[in-house]
């Protein structure tokens, strides 16, 4: 004898094991089911029919999962993306108002050093990488390449200083610390703009 | 029937303009499709709930829970304004690409 709840608990049951998670999820893909068995049933197939096709309709527990899998996996790398902008953003504000400071409030007043032009530089990579973590926050892709740029500029910067013998340890593992986390940085926006493929217009109409 | 790319491609504008008639649930979604296109645009029904969590995780729909005329669980979706704003952009490009292909076929065939 068919009964319709005991095989619809057992296909609950496959797309359990096949990892679909949470219950929430099998919850909505149950209540599909049974929609669907009810309107088969009402056009006159027999219950078991019915569920075979309700069944069939919403596919394989595998693929479902897998696609569920990188929809997660893709709101994880947003989640994600919007910390490291949030990262570089404040980084970037403190240091940029440190060396604000240095420059106008420290005794003395604004003075024309050795290093006022590498300050003026590190200023304008400090504001890019505000604007980057801004518009990375925002979701904007733009962001994606002006903090890959600042990074870029960081690694360059920081391996300057760690082959520089005249500095101190502390601040030659504070530039390593630095580095590595931009090489990061570079590294995951990459993966991240290959993982959330965008189509875009080309840049010049060939016509 | 339709290709799967085309039929990929066009979920998202779809989801959103049904949802911009009013708040609906995957099953509903799914037999309005199936209804509009004639039984052409056809998903595969398990696929459309990945494709609605991407889009609550984007921020351009949003979910709750509710009770179904027989009393059980179902989940309602609706349009929030990025989706709202989201949906006039698919609108703009996929008039845009249907202009180009009535241009084009025009010009073969008058």
């Amino acid at each position: 004898m068919f009964d319709l709840e005991q095989r619809i608990a057992e296909w609950r049951r496959q797309m359990q094991a096949a990892g679909i998670q949470p219950p929430a999820r099998l919850d909505e893909l149950e209540g599909h089911l049974r929609d669907d068995v009810q309107l088969q049933m009402k056009s006159g197939m027999d219950q078991e029919r019915a569920l075979e096709h309700a069944a069939a309709m919403i596919g394989r527990a595998e693929p479902l999962r897998a696609e569920f899998d990188r929809a997660t996996h893709a709101s994880g790398l947003r989640m994600m993306v919007r910390v490291l902008a949030l990262l570089w953003l404040a980084g970037c504000l403190v240091s940029f108002t440190t060396v604000c400071r240095e420059m106008f409030l420290s005794s003395g007043g604004f003075r024309a050093t050795p290093f006022l032009l590498f300050n003026v530089i590190a200023q304008f990579i400090y504001l890019a990488g505000v604007l980057g973590g801004v518009l990375l926050f925002l979701g904007a892709r733009s962001g994606t390449y002006v903090l890959r740029t600042v990074a870029l500029l960081f690694v360059i910067a920081c391996a300057a200083q760690v082959f520089d013998s005249g500095l101190g340890f502390g601040w030659r593992m504070w530039c390593i610390a630095v580095g590595g986390f931009s090489l990061f940085t570079i590294y995951f926006l990459h993966k991240f703009l290959a993982a959330t493929p965008k189509l875009r217009p080309p840049r010049k109409a060939y016509v | 029937m339709i290709r799967k790319e085309l039929v990929a491609a066009s979920a998202e504008p779809l989801i959103l303009s049904l949802l911009a008639r009013g708040e609906s649930y995957g099953y509903a979604i799914i037999q309005e499709v199936k209804a509009r296109s004639g039984g052409k645009l056809q998903w595969t029904d398990g696929m459309l709930y990945p494709v609605l969590h991407r889009m609550e995780q984007r921020g351009l729909i949003k979910a709750r829970w509710g009770e179904s005329e027989t009393g059980r669980k179902r989940k309602y979706y609706s349009l929030k304004k990025d989706g709202k704003n989201a949906m006039k952009k698919h609108h703009e490009q996929w008039t845009m690409v249907h202009a180009v292909l009535s241009g084009l076929k025009k010009e073969q065939y008058v």
